[in-house]
């Protein structure tokens, strides 16, 4: 019985793997799955300041899309997301291209660019915070140089503080994002180079037409790992701004914790936990499809 | 498997075995409080509390978990709750109290509140917090008073104001003294809540003790979206003007720091600043910081009262503990220790002040007094007026009116539109 049962998967070492990963399976299927399905059942109830199973349709989601701190949450999201995803990956490829030149202490500008991605993001966010004070930091400096008039106060500012944490979340990933399209630009094939260059393309158009392209799947994992960051992104604010001033730099993340815990409001959190689900699924899911298309 | 490989393994079971029921065994007279006083002051106050339950054969863990007002601590207890290990008691107040009552979860402690005689010493409005259903189920710690205004003299004395403002135009007038002497007339703003500390008696000095009631404990739309709430959002906007912006994110306490050093002039806040007042070195209604009630709220007390419910143990033993607990918190010598360094007043109206700062003194009897004219009210900013939807509500309110240009009238409409939704999600 055993034996067949192991001729039918394919072998003792297959069994073997396959135990082997069951645990982690087993764990990934409870602690993933189950807990999206608990999520999903509590976002239909009255859950309040613990789970209840009072059945209550979508009210939470009606009273979710009412509020203007999610909607504002969401438009900051959209703000942060969209301006960290294209400047980090923009810096990265331009530090991993500038690196590429084969220079010398290459290894030593890896590790200075990387080193960002190493501290822990509440650090990054703490650090920043009174770099960008207008008592301290930059704004501060500058004045004492001599430019009595020189402002620099987003941090304080409702409509500019969701830009301070685009420049401390680029900051932190750029090198992170240059190492990913450093191992994309080593493994292209200096051949193709070569015979580009042979043909007569210059370094520009050899960038443009032939280096670039043949990086499409590494800016796939940069944007799919860039995106999640900022969907997933609340140590870093909270210890920037706090999601302040006033409300102004929530995003869904914070608005899902001071709902959920804060707020006594358990069943709108798990709401805006399942939308922000949602967005994820938007953003990596074609990516995916279309990662898999490929290598058909 | 060999023999000896056997014989290990039966051994490391029974090891985890002994290590998992070692515990169960130790934690029979051991009650966790969860809490979240972990600054100074408070946590000393905390280990009196645990010495004082060891010397009763009560073993109390202190369950500090850091993070001010508590996001933290409560999210912590309600992961002990579902992974069933319950606590012996938690920091739990205002009108939550009675949504733990509904979980069924919650201790009946009428012993100790017949042996510490609350109903005849602790006044009525507070013992309503502590009841459910009829039976006690919390006991009080502390209460604070929020109608404070506080002011560095020698600023004051630099800007040529020789008395401390006593209604809105005097304060008005005063702030733009300062502001004239290049020094910052209020030290506030900051996050939501600190916003809202800070609104809390500018709408009771304009509105008054009934009107405040009709917003904040009956969430009355009609009341809500009215002249008087337009008008007291007026004042929040006059306030904001004399308050530096870049102190935006900065906490209380920072703020109270720039009075006690003489950066700012005011300071909007409860009186748990006496206890940083004291911790920095200087005394509220000594020499160098005053005290006042907020212009215009003298004869007003807007309370907040920090509460422990208690949780239903299983053992006798542990049920036993948890009524010492409660009657411990309760007593005068706790009390007394407890509020000196907190910079509240015990609840205990029979227990004489001796030691207390004149600030305090001036707290017990201005309750006394706005007790009996019926002008106590809870503070809505500290979660003691309505459940927390409501609260929430009027915060993202009043956060989002001081963040931005919206007009008074466009925020009392969002306010009430915005608690409206708030209520039905009770």
């Amino acid at each position: 019985m055993a034996h067949s049962l192991m001729q039918r998967v394919g072998g003792k070492d297959q069994v073997i793997a396959g135990l082997m990963l069951s645990p982690t399976v087993l764990a990934a299927i409870f602690f993933i799955y189950a807990f999206i399905l608990w999520t999903v059942w509590l976002s239909l109830t009255r859950s309040t300041i613990l789970p209840s199973n009072h059945f209550i349709g979508l009210a939470n989601y009606h009273d979710l899309f009412g509020s203007s701190r999610w909607w504002r949450s969401l438009s900051n999201l959209g703000i942060f997301g969209g301006l960290y995803v294209a400047i980090s990956m923009a810096i990265g490829l331009l530090l991993a291209i500038l690196l590429d030149q084969r220079i010398r202490g290459e290894r030593l500008f890896q590790v200075v660019f990387l080193y960002p991605m190493a501290i822990s993001a509440v650090v990054t966010g703490v650090a920043w915070r009174w770099l960008l004070d207008p008592n301290f930091g930059v704004q501060a400096i500058v004045r004492s140089l001599g430019f009595t008039h020189f402002q620099f106060a987003w941090i304080d500012d409702p409509n500019f503080a969701i830009y301070t944490v685009v420049i401390a979340a680029v900051w932190q990933t750029s090198g992170f994002m240059m190492a990913i399209f450093l191992a994309g630009l080593r493994g292209i094939s200096p051949d193709i180079v070569k015979a580009a260059r042979i043909d007569g393309a210059g370094t520009l158009r050899i960038y443009r037409r032939v280096i670039l392209p043949n990086l499409a799947p590494t800016f796939f994992v940069a944007f799919i790992l860039s995106a999640g960051l900022a969907i997933k992104a609340f140590g870093l604010i909270i210890a920037l701004t706090g999601g302040g001033p006033g409300y102004s730099t929530n995003v869904p993340t914070i608005f899902m914790y001071v709902f959920s815990f804060e707020r006594g409001e358990m069943g709108v959190g798990a709401a805006s936990a399942l939308i922000m689900l949602a967005i994820m699924m938007v953003v990596v899911v074609p990516f995916v499809i279309l990662d898999a298309r490929r290598k058909v | 498997m060999k023999q000896p490989a056997k014989r290990a393994l039966a051994l490391a079971i029974l090891g985890f075995a002994a290590l998992a029921a070692e515990p169960a065994l130790a934690d029979q007279t051991s009650l966790s409080v969860i809490n979240w006083w972990t600054a100074g002051s408070e946590a000393k106050a905390m280990n009196v509390l645990v010495q004082m339950m060891k010397a009763q054969g009560v073993n109390i863990k202190n369950d500090a978990i850091a993070g001010g007002g508590g996001a933290q601590a409560r999210t912590i207890l309600k992961t002990r709750l579902m992974e069933g290990e319950t606590p012996g008691a938690a920091q739990i107040k205002g009108v939550e109290i009675q949504q733990w009552g509904h979980t069924g979860l919650l201790a009946n402690v009428d012993a100790a509140a017949k042996a510490g005689d609350w109903d005849k010493n602790i006044p009525t409005e507070i013992d309503n917090y502590m009841k459910y259903k009829g039976n006690y189920v919390a006991a009080p710690m502390d209460l604070h008073r929020l109608n404070w205004l506080w002011y560095n003299r020698a600023v004051l004395a630099k800007a040529g104001i020789k008395t401390p403002p006593k209604d809105w135009d005097e304060l008005i007038a005063d702030l733009a003294k300062v502001q004239a002497k290049g020094m910052i007339p209020m030290a506030g703003g900051g996050n939501g809540w600190m916003i809202a500390t800070e609104f809390d008696p500018i709408a009771l000095e304009t509105g008054g003790p009934e009107w405040y009631r009709d917003v904040f404990v009956k969430l009355d739309a009609k009341a809500i979206n009215s002249p008087t709430m337009v008008k007291a959002l007026e004042r929040l906007r006059q306030i904001e003007k004399y308050t530096p912006k870049s102190l935006a994110g900065r906490t209380w306490n920072y703020d109270t720091g720039l009075v006690a050093h003489g950066q700012a002039a005011f300071q909007i806040m409860g009186d748990w600043a006496n206890g940083q007042f004291e911790f920095l070195g200087v005394t509220p209604g000594g020499p160098k910081v005053g005290c006042v009630a907020f212009p215009g709220t003298a004869n007003d007390f807007i309370y907040n009262v920090d509460s422990f419910i208690f949780f239903r143990q299983h053992s006798a033993a542990g049920r036993e503990a948890t009524i010492k607990l409660a009657e411990t918190m309760t007593s005068p010598k706790f009390q007394l220790l407890f509020n000196k360094y907190k910079g509240s007043i015990p609840d205990l109206m029979n227990v004489s002040l001796t030691g207390y700062n004149p600030c305090q003194l001036k707290s017990r009897a201005q309750f006394l007094t706005a007790s009996k004219e019926h002008n106590l009210v809870p503070s809505f900013s500290q979660n003691m007026s309505t459940y927390g939807p409501p609260t929430g509500a009027f915060i993202d309110s009043l956060d989002q009116f001081y963040t931005s240009n919206e007009s008074p009238q466009a925020a009392a409409a969002a306010m009430t539109k915005r608690v409206e939704v708030a209520k039905s999600q009770d």
